[in-house]
C-alpha cells in the first residue's frame, strides 16, 4: 500500500465514514489488479459466490447505487479492474458468465505505450503486473480497441489519471492539467464518449488538493473514487 | 430513552483483530480480489442524502468505530493507513455476511412460499 493522504485528521475522517455508513450510504467494490490465467478458477469461484448475493452495478444504474435509490433486493457490486490485458482475457469471460459488469480504471497514457516498453512503464508508474509474465514479448495492456468493445457491451470505465499519478497538495497546475484534462480527452477519444469517474493513484479524496478538485469538475468528472469514499462532484 | 454502551473489547479480541489486520495487510495485492466498502458522499450543492438500507450500514459504522477505539488503546497516533486497515478487515469479515438476505426472504430456504 502506498502513502495515503487525508484532507483532515484521523478523527475527522473516521467521523465522516461512521456517519456515511450509519446512513446506509455504502458501495460494495472488489478491487483487482492483474488477473492471471493460473488464478482463473479462484476468480470464477468468487464470482459464482458473488452472483448469489449481489446484483451488478452497471453504468446505467450507477447513480442509483450511489444515491440510495437502488431497488434490487440484493446489494450492488462493482468489480473494479485496472486495465491490464489479462483482465480482458481471463476476468471478462467470468464476469459475463455471472452477469456482472467490469469497471475498468485506466491511466489514459498507458494503452498507447508501445509493447516493448510497457513493462518498464508499468514499473516506473507503480502499475501492478502479474508475478508471472503470461505474455512474454507481447503487450500487457488493454488496447483502446478492446476498451471500445467493452464499453459497447455495457462495461464501465473510469479515468485513473493520465500517468497513474499520485496527487499531492502542492502538485503544480500544469501537471494537474495534464493528469486531468489531457487524460479526460484521451479517455473520450479512446472509448468514444466522456468518462464521468476519476480516481488518483493512492486514492486521494477531495480536499487533498482543492485546485485538482475544481479542475476535475471543469473537465466534466462527476464522481471521484478514493480510498474510503465515492464522492459526487457535480 | 435507554442509555447504553457496550463494554470495551477484551484484550484478547483486540489482539486477534490486530493480528487479522496484519495478516490481511501482508497479502500480495497484485493478483487477488480485495472486497472494500466505500462510503457514498454527495458534495453537490443542495444535495439531500438519502438514508436507508436494512441496518447493515449501522452495524458497519459501529464495528468501525469500535475497531478504531480498540486500536487507539494500543497506538494513540492513528493515521490514514490505520483507517485503510480497519476497513479492509471490516470488509474481509462482513462483505459476504451482510449481503445475505434475511432468513424469511431467502427464497432457496423457503421453496414452498416462493412458489
Amino acid at each position: 500500500m502506498g502513502e495515503l493522504l487525508l484532507p483532515g485528521g484521523f478523527d475527522e475522517t473516521l467521523a465522516a465514514l461512521v456517519r456515511g455508513l450509519s446512513a446506509g450510504r455504502v458501495l460494495r467494490v472488489v478491487n483487482f489488479h492483474a488477473t492471471p490465467s493460473y488464478r482463473r478458477e479462484e476468480y470464477r469461484r468468487q464470482f459464482e459466490a458473488y452472483a448469489r448475493l449481489f446484483a451488478p452495478i452497471t453504468p446505467q444504474d450507477f447513480d442509483s447505487a450511489f444515491d440510495g435509490t437502488w431497488t434490487d433486493a440484493r446489494p450492488g457490486l462493482m468489480p473494479v479492474l485496472f486495465r491490464v490485458r489479462d483482465n480482458v482475457d481471463v476476468m471478462l469471460p467470468i464476469l459475463e458468465e455471472f452477469g456482472f459488469k467490469g469497471w475498468f480504471f485506466v491511466p489514459s497514457a498507458f494503452p498507447a505505450v508501445v509493447p516493448d516498453v510497457q513493462r518498464s512503464y508499468a514499473k516506473a508508474h507503480k502499475l501492478h503486473v502479474p508475478a508471472r509474465d503470461e505474455y512474454p514479448g507481447e503487450r500487457i495492456v488493454m488496447t483502446w480497441d478492446e476498451a471500445r468493445d467493452l464499453a459497447g457491451r455495457g462495461h464501465g470505465f473510469a479515468c485513473h489519471s493520465r500517468s497513474h499519478f499520485d496527487l499531492r497538495p502542492d502538485t503544480p497546475d500544469h501537471v494537474l492539467w495534464d493528469e486531468i484534462h489531457t487524460a479526460a480527452n484521451e479517455m473520450r477519444a479512446g472509448i468514444g464518449w466522456p468518462v464521468e469517474i476519476f480516481c488518483w493513484l493512492h486514492g486521494a479524496e477531495t480536499g487533498v488538493n482543492p485546485r485538482a478538485d475544481e479542475m476535475l469538475r471543469e473537465a466534466g468528472f462527476r464522481y471521484l473514487f478514493s480510498n474510503f469514499k465515492v464522492q459526487r462532484l457535480a | 430513552m435507554i442509555n447504553f454502551s457496550l463494554p470495551p473489547l477484551p484484550e484478547e479480541e483486540v489482539d486477534a483483530r490486530l493480528a487479522d489486520m496484519e495478516r490481511l495487510g501482508n497479502r500480495d495485492y497484485k493478483e487477488i480480489g480485495v472486497p472494500m466498502f466505500l462510503v457514498a458522499e454527495d458534495l453537490t450543492e443542495g444535495a439531500r442524502p438519502r438514508s436507508g438500507g436494512d441496518g447493515s450500514g449501522r452495524i458497519l459504522a459501529l464495528l468501525l468505530a469500535e475497531g478504531a477505539e480498540a486500536l487507539r488503546t494500543r497506538r494513540p497516533d492513528l493515521d490514514a493507513e490505520d483507517i485503510a486497515r480497519l476497513i479492509e478487515a471490516l470488509a474481509d469479515r462482513h462483505f459476504l455476511s451482510l449481503a445475505a438476505p434475511s432468513f424469511s426472504r431467502a427464497t432457496e430456504l423457503h421453496p414452498e412460499t416462493a412458489s
